[in-house]
C-alpha cells in the first residue's frame, strides 16, 4: 500500500515543507516513500521502516500513509535544514574536520552540539565529563570531555529547566552506557529501547526525568538540529573551548 | 574452547614511570599496606585503549601497574590479590603479578566475578551484531585457563552469589527493552544458562545493577506511563528456582535506582543512585527509606565511584576541578570513618585522557 501511493505521499510531503516537487528524491527516481526513508537512515531495512510506521499508526490512530507522510515530510526538512543530507546518515560524530577538543560546559545536564560531516549532540554529566552515542557500530560511553575531538563551530546550550532536573536527566542517560547505537532517526522517539542514537539518548533523559520534550518540531523522530533549535535550551557558547 | 597456559610474571624493581606514578613494586607483602585499589583507562574509540592500576597505602602513597586499557574496566579484591581485566588479558596482582591471554580482544567491560572456589567470571559487552542482537562475552579463568562464551542477549547486571553462580538479567529479544527478561547462571554451560523467564504485569525501565543473596537475584525495576517516563518503582526478588516476587516501592519520593552495585540481605536492598543518594527497601512490603546523602561533589564525573561493603559506603569523589577524595561513611552512624586525598593520582590519570571505572576494597575501613 505505501509502495502504491509513493508518488502522492512525496508529493504530499513536499506540500507539507513547502519544498519544490522537483527536488523530492521520491519522485524523481520513483522510489517509495519506505525507500526514501531508508536511505536516508542508512543501515535501516524497509522492513524495519514499515513496521515502525505500522506501530506508530497503530499507536497514534492514524493510517500507515498518513504516518508514512509525516515522517518522510520531517526527514526531508531535516536534510535541507540541519544538515542530515541526502546519502549519509544523520549520524553522530562522523568528520574529518574536528581539530578541536570539547572543553567544559558550565554545568552537568548541558548540550553540546555540532556539525561536522555529520550532525551531533551529546550531554555533559558534569561540567567536565559527557556522555553520548557516538555512531554506527559502537556503544554508548562516557569521557572526559576534553577527549572529544570536535569541529570549531560547536554549540554548548543549557536545558531551561532546574538544576536537579539535569542532574537527574545526565544520571539517567549514564545508565545507558554500553547500549548500542539506534540508526534510525525517523522513529527514534522512544525513551525506553534497546538501542539509542546521539539525539534520542540526549532527548529521552529529558523526557524521562525532567518530563521535558526537547523535539523541537514534534514528529516521530527527534535529530541532534532540533534540540539545538528547541525552545527550551539556552545556547551559551558557539565555539568547542 | 580455546586454551591458554597462564603466564607468570614478576614484575621488577619500582621506577617512576612516564605517566608521573610511581610503578608498583610487586613482591611478597605488597598489597600488605595497601587500602584501595582503582583501575582507569581512556575511553574505547578514543584511540588506542590505555590504562592504569593505582593502588593507595594506608598513608595514602600511590603506586601504579600499567594496562593495555578497558573501558568500564571493573576490579576487585579477594582472595589476598587484586583481580582486573585489559584489553587482551585477565589480570590479577598479589605477592606477585598474573596474566591470562583471553584469547578475544575486548574493549567494554561490563562486570567481574571472583568467585570463593577461586574462579573468576569477566563480562564484555560485544555489542548490536549484524546478526540481530546484543552480544556478550563471558570469559571464565580457571586454573591458569581462560574459556570465553557468547551470550545472546543483553545483559543488564549481574552479580555473585553464595553459591557460586553468577546471575545476570537479560532481555529475552533482542529489540524490546521493557521485558520480558531472563535470569542467566553465566557460570552454567550454554545449554544450560537459561533459569527462567519473566513478563512483567507493567511497563518496566530495565535493571542497572542488581545484587544476589543466597541464590536470589535482587533488583529494582522503573514503573514507566506510556509515554516512557518513569513513575515509580519496583523491587524485584528472582530465585534461581524461577520465581519471582514483585514489591511497588513505597516512601521515596522521586524513583531511585542502584547505579553502582547494591548489596542484600535477607530482608532489603541497600544502593546508591547516580546522585549520591543512599537509600534501602525492604523486600517484604516494598518500604523504602533515604539512608544518607553523600553529598558528592562531582556525581556526574566518570571517574566518581561508589562501593557498599560490609556496613560501609566507600566513596571517591571526583570534582569538576579535578580534586579527588576517597570518603568513608559509617551506613548506620552516618559518621565519616576515614578520608584520603588522592589528587594527584585523579590529575595523572586525567591529563592522560584516563578516567576511574572502578574502586576495590582492598582492606576495610577503618582498619586503614
Amino acid at each position: 500500500m505505501i509502495r502504491k501511493h509513493a508518488r502522492a505521499v512525496a508529493l504530499m510531503a513536499a506540500l507539507v515543507v513547502g519544498v519544490a516537487p522537483a527536488a523530492t528524491a521520491a519522485e524523481s527516481d520513483g522510489t517509495s516513500a519506505v525507500d526514501e526513508l531508508v536511505r536516508l537512515n542508512p543501515g535501516t531495512t524497509a522492513d524495519e521502516m514499515r513496521s515502525a510506521i505500522a506501530a506508530e499508526a497503530k499507536a497514534s490512530g492514524r493510517t500507515d500513509q498518513e504516518v508514512a507522510d509525516a515522517t518522510l515530510a520531517e526527514a526531508r526538512s531535516e536534510s535541507g535544514q540541519i544538515g542530515v543530507r541526502q546519502n549519509r546518515v544523520a549520524s553522530s560524530g562522523g568528520g574529518a574536520d574536528k581539530s578541536k577538543r570539547l572543553g567544559k560546559a558550565r554545568q552537568g545536564g548541558d548540550v553540546f552540539w555540532y556539525d561536522s560531516a555529520t550532525d551531533h549532540v551529546g550531554l555533559y554529566t558534569s561540567a567536565a565529563y559527557i556522555v553520548e552515542a557516538p555512531g554506527a557500530g559502537k556503544v554508548v560511553r562516557k569521557l572526559q570531555a576534553k577527549s572529544k575531538k570536535v569541529p570549531s563551530k560547536t554549540y554548548k546550550m543549557a536545558v531551561k529547566v532546574s538544576q536537579a532536573k539535569r542532574n537527574a536527566s545526565a544520571a539517567w542517560a549514564t545508565t545507558k552506557r554500553g547500549k548500542a547505537y539506534n540508526l534510525n532517526f525517523a522513529f527514534n522517539k522512544k525513551v525506553t529501547a534497546s538501542k539509542y542514537n546521539c539525539s534520542q539518548l540526549v532527548w529521552a533523559a529529558y523526557k524521562a526525568k525532567a518530563k521535558v520534550d526537547l523535539d523541537s518540531n514534534g514528529g516521530t523522530g527527534v535529530y541532534p538540529g532540533n534540540i539545538r533549535d528547541s525552545k527550551k535550551v539556552s545556547i551559551y557558547s558557539k565555539k568547542q573551548g | 574452547m580455546r586454551t591458554w597456559w597462564a603466564l607468570l610474571l614478576l614484575v621488577p624493581l619500582a621506577a617512576c614511570g612516564s605517566d608521573g606514578l610511581p610503578r608498583a613494586e610487586v613482591s611478597d607483602g605488597f598489597l600488605d599496606d595497601k587500602v584501595v585499589a582503582l583501575t582507569a583507562s581512556t575511553a574505547y574509540d578514543d584511540g588506542r585503549l590505555r590504562g592504569q592500576v593505582v593502588f593507595v597505602d594506608a598513608k595514602g602513597r600511590l603506586s601504579s601497574v600499567p594496562t593495555a586499557g578497558m573501558d568500564n574496566g571493573r576490579i576487585v579484591a579477594a582472595r589476598g590479590r587484586v583481580f582486573f581485566s585489559d584489553a587482551t588479558r585477565e589480570r590479577s596482582v598479589g605477592a606477585t603479578t598474573r596474566a591470562t591471554p583471553r584469547g578475544r580482544a575486548e574493549q567494554v567491560q561490563e562486570a567481574l566475578h571472583v568467585l570463593r572456589d577461586g574462579r573468576r567470571v569477566s563480562v564484555y559487552n560485544v555489542g548490536f551484531t549484524d546478526d540481530g542482537g546484543y552480544r556478550f562475552d563471558v570469559a571464565t579463568t580457571a586454573g591458569g585457563e581462560t574459556e570465553v562464551s557468547r551470550v545472546p542477549h543483553m545483559i543488564y547486571a549481574s552479580a555473585s552469589c553464595a553459591d557460586d553462580r553468577v546471575l545476570a538479567v537479560a532481555a529475552a529479544s533482542p529489540d524490546q527493552d521493557t521485558g520480558p527478561y531472563l535470569l542467566l547462571d553465566l557460570t552454567a554451560r550454554p545449554e544450560k544458562r537459561v533459569l527462567g523467564r519473566w513478563s512483567p504485569s507493567m511497563r518496566t525501565e530495565p535493571p542497572v545493577a542488581l545484587a544476589c543473596d543466597g541464590s536470589t537475584a535482587r533488583f529494582t525495576v522503573g514503573r514507566t506511563d506510556g509515554s516512557g517516563v518513569v513513575t515509580s518503582s519496583a523491587v524485584v526478588s528472582w530465585a534461581s528456582s524461577g520465581s519471582v516476587r514483585v514489591r511497588p516501592v513505597r516512601g521515596l519520593k522521586d524513583p531511585e535506582f542502584p547505579y553502582w552495585t547494591p548489596v542484600s540481605d535477607s530482608r532489603g536492598l541497600t544502593g546508591a543512585d547516580a546522585t549520591g543518594r543512599v537509600w534501602r527497601v525492604e523486600y517484604a512490603d516494598g518500604v523504602a527509606r533515604r539512608v544518607l546523602d553523600l553529598n558528592l561533589k562531582g556525581p556526574g564525573n566518570a571517574s566518581t565511584q561508589v562501593v557498599l561493603r560490609h556496613g560501609l559506603v566507600y566513596a571517591l569523589d571526583v570534582d569538576d576541578a579535578g580534586r579527588a577524595e576517597l570518603v568513608v561513611r559509617d551506613l548506620s552512624t552516618r559518621a565519616v570513618v576515614a578520608r584520603r586525598s588522592v589528587d594527584q593520582a585523579f590529575a595523572t590519570l586525567a591529563d592522560d585522557g584516563m578516567s576511574v571505572t572502578d574502586l576495590a576494597v582492598v582492606r576495610p575501613a577503618p582498619d586503614w
